[in-house]
């Protein structure tokens, strides 16, 4: 109730009139000022009756097969397979290097389950997940073990004695911008839109 | 894979991929009330056809320029507002005289030029105007200016809320508001007025 008509009387405000006139419930002080004033009650039958009006205007379709002429019009992007179809037929050497590793890919099979029957392609399946994340895993220690050997470990740890509340913020702060540059390069590379505020929907035509 | 179900945003994303069944999706969503609010603008039932048809067309061939951060809705009905609006634009020029176009300096050449103002096709009141848009309401909104028409259909026929319609057809909140106030005044007045007529 902040709009002031006439000077003398506080109405409701034109929304809240809208809202109601459309269909919406009135809040309890609202409910008390309707209650009391005509002129806001009009206006929101008002409202209320050019709603039902429009409500009942009839309604327009196109004529029928209307989605198919837009369609015979439209010319989407070709689908990913499509373009990676049409980026091997235009570069032959890449063409040429994935039809090398398919072979090889088909031949290695085919050595491999000839050369041990027992190994059916399951087992294999199994195999090469245990061999890579084994492998994985070892990498893991690996990197560990350089990290040890090359002193970086008992470096931070003579830092330690220097860490306060400062610094921990500051390296907080650090980590992140770099995890929000990781983050908005990550979004650019998936084509998002890291920014949520732009100037108006742009203008086409 | 059940595209009905499917978000305006994640059909657009599919669309952008070259997935044609989302495209369509999204024109069975949106061709009702494309044509709509066309057709009561520009009147004619041929012509809203070919302008929504452009509309879906623009779009689609844009994909790439729409800001994910809106709406689909809100650029899908800013195109057609755009073009329906330049299309009456258009339509109104060259502007000339009724007595023949300023270069004209010969009277055969003012008489080629005169602007005929019994046209069926120029002249308003005489213009086959389709069933469909007959009525009180319909011939109400006919009268009102174009924006106040087009803020007063997205608002109560669409129900699209204030702050979209000030997206779609770029214009102020407040001047929306003030557009939509003064469109019902000129609807209530217009539609007292023919029950006026039609009491007497």
């Amino acid at each position: 109730m902040n709009d002031t008509r006439n000077g003398t009387t506080t109405h409701l405000a034109a929304e809240a009139r809208e809202r109601i006139g459309m269909g919406g419930e009135p809040g309890p002080g609202e409910s008390r000022h309707l209650a009391s004033c005509d002129l806001c009650r009009r206006d929101i039958a008002e409202i209320g009756s050019l709603q039902e009006r429009f409500a009942a205007l009839v309604v327009l379709v196109p004529a029928a097969g209307f989605a198919n002429r837009v369609m015979a019009r439209v010319q989407l992007p070709a689908p990913r397979w499509s373009r990676v179809l049409d980026g091997l037929r235009t570069h032959p050497p890449r063409a040429a290097a994935v039809a090398a590793t398919a072979m090889a890919a088909v031949i290695g099979t085919f050595v491999w389950l000839t050369t041990y029957p027992q190994v059916t392609p399951g087992v294999m399946a199994r195999l090469v997940y245990e061999r890579g994340s084994g492998l994985v895993w070892q990498g893991v220690v690996a990197v560990g073990r350089v990290v040890y050997d090359s002193g970086l470990a008992t470096l931070v740890g003579a830092f330690r004695a220097d860490l306060n509340a400062w610094s921990a913020v500051g390296a907080l702060a650090t980590l992140t911008l770099v995890g929000m540059v990781s983050m908005w390069m990550l979004l650019k590379l998936m084509e998002v839109s890291p920014s949520a505020i732009r100037a108006g929907v742009r203008r086409i035509g | 894979m059940d595209y009905s179900e499917k978000t305006d945003k994640e059909l657009v994303r599919l669309s952008r991929r070259g997935d044609e069944r989302a495209a369509r999706e999204l024109v069975h969503r949106f061709e009702r009330p494309v044509f709509s609010i066309v057709y009561r603008m520009v009147r004619d039932r041929e012509l809203a056809e070919d302008l929504s048809q452009e509309v879906f067309v623009r779009t689609f061939n844009n994909l790439d320029r729409y800001d994910r951060s809106y709406r689909f809705s809100s650029w899908l009905f800013k195109i057609a507002y755009n073009l329906t609006v330049d299309h009456l634009r258009k339509r109104e020029l060259p502007t000339i005289s009724v007595h023949g176009a300023p270069d004209a300096l010969t009277p055969e050449r003012q008489e080629a030029t005169s602007l005929n103002l019994e046209s069926d096709e120029e002249a308003p009141d005489d213009r086959l105007v389709a069933k469909e848009l007959a009525g009180e309401l319909e011939e109400a909104i006919a009268g009102l200016r174009e924006d106040y028409r087009t803020a007063i259909l997205l608002r109560h026929v669409e129900g699209r809320p204030y702050e979209e319609i000030s997206e779609i057809m770029g214009i102020p909140l407040g001047t929306v508001k003030t557009y939509i106030f003064r469109a019902r005044r000129e609807l209530r007045d217009a539609l007292s007025g023919s029950n006026e007529d039609s009491d007497d």
